[in-house]
């Protein structure tokens, strides 16, 4: 990170190469779009080098990036014309990814198109707890410094967010 | 254990990293409680759900938009902001400095008839003056060594700005040392210098690239 805060791009490929798929699983569960979520993945990386100066290391780079990303899903469902809905969003296969295998394509039909669904229907504070514990793998701490709340708090959305989820999906 | 906490404690230990199994007390309250039981089994079956639910990978076209985003963004910082400046200036400083310690010690017309000698040819060839310039160039490459230091990535940039720097400062000097030169050659020698300067800050900027370095804190 010290190499990217002096500016090497090549440096960045590394930092692009090690977080890429896990901010772009995060952002187009969350937005549901695949195309907001590439733009949105863009423009996490892109802010991050022009606040690379901002940058602390007594933040793990991961939480830095992932707090980024966050905000931009803020910003783009607060935004007049956004490209999502909380209904549901695209169909699964505007989702999956076109370069992945047919059995990858088959579970993001069948998994995403129910989880996705359900996600999506969560309250935005439910969703975003959801998404960066179970699917961007954080941990609680981290979660709560992305959200700016307290630990305690991430624990009472996360159990909230379960429960509507499984609610929303039914038996499994 | 009330049931509330024992949920807590459940999503707890279910959310912890390797968790899954739960602890001590909840499973003594979980024999016991068929509404708590039901409740974290279920929190656990869609736990591992999520888990399972694939990841996304972006398209390549992103990565290299991103990249080629980041590369104009550090352009404009290195050309538009005066701290993009500040190692082209350190680099050509330290060209400068070491360059006009080189023209003391060996003044501009003795390495021009010392490279009329290496290259035995006329006193009116343009080559000795051009290899001459070229050669006070050279302690550039150790400001284009310490800019590497400072800026690990995008030196080019930077050694070129240092280079234009060096240029412009050393030149007036150059120029006056040069007098007694016809025009022409002291086009040459001007023009040596010119250009060993670039060519020489690239090489101290290869030369930094190929030796592992530890880069400066900023």
């Amino acid at each position: 990170m010290e190499a990217v805060q002096a500016g090497s791009t090549g440096a960045f490929q590394v930092l692009y190469d090690r977080h890429h798929r896990a901010l772009f699983t995060f952002l187009i569960r969350a937005l549901g779009d695949r195309r907001a979520a590439e733009d949105l993945l863009q423009e996490t990386f892109l802010r991050a080098f022009a606040r690379r100066a901002e940058y602390r290391p007594a933040a793990a780079v991961r939480t830095w990036l992932f707090t980024i990303a966050r905000n931009l899903v803020v910003d783009e469902y607060r935004r007049p014309g956004a490209r999502l809905t909380s209904e549901g969003g695209q169909t699964p296969e505007a989702i999956a990814d076109p370069g992945a295998s047919p059995l990858e394509r088959a579970e993001a039909t069948e998994l995403g198109r129910r989880l996705g669904a359900a996600v999506r229907r969560l309250p935005p504070a439910q969703r975003e707890v959801l998404l960066l514990s179970r699917v961007a793998g954080l941990d609680v701490s981290e979660v709560a410094e992305i959200t700016g709340t307290s630990p305690g708090a991430v624990r009472v959305a996360l159990h909230r967010a379960l429960r509507r989820l499984g609610e929303l999906l039914g038996p499994v | 254990m009330d049931c509330e906490r024992v949920r807590e404690a459940g999503l707890a230990a279910l959310t912890a990293e390797g968790g899954g199994t739960w602890p001590a007390e909840v499973a003594a309250h979980l024999g016991g409680c068929e509404a708590c039981r039901a409740e974290l089994e279920a929190s656990r079956q869609l736990w591992a759900l999520l888990g399972e639910w694939p990841g996304t990978t972006p398209p390549v076209e992103v990565r290299a938009r991103v990249l080629r985003g980041v590369r104009r963004q550090f352009l404009k910082e290195s050309v538009l902001t005066v701290s993009g400046w500040v190692p082209a200036v350190l680099a050509a400083a330290i060209g400068v400095g070491l360059s006009l310690g080189l023209s003391l010690l060996v003044p501009y017309p003795v390495l021009v008839a010392l490279c009329r000698d290496a290259l035995a040819v006329s006193d009116v060839h343009l080559g000795p003056y051009l290899m001459a310039g070229a050669a006070y160039g050279l302690p550039l490459a150790a400001g284009g060594w310490v800019l590497r230091r400072r800026v690990p990535g995008g030196g080019v940039i930077g050694s070129v700005e240092a280079s234009l720097l060096f240029f412009v400062i050393l030149a007036p000097y150059a120029i006056a040392q040069c007098r007694e030169f016809p025009p022409a050659l002291q086009a040459a020698f001007v023009g040596g210098l010119a250009g060993g300067a670039v060519l020489w800050s690239l090489a101290g900027l290869g030369v930094a690239r190929m030796a592992p370095l530890r880069p400066a804190r900023r």
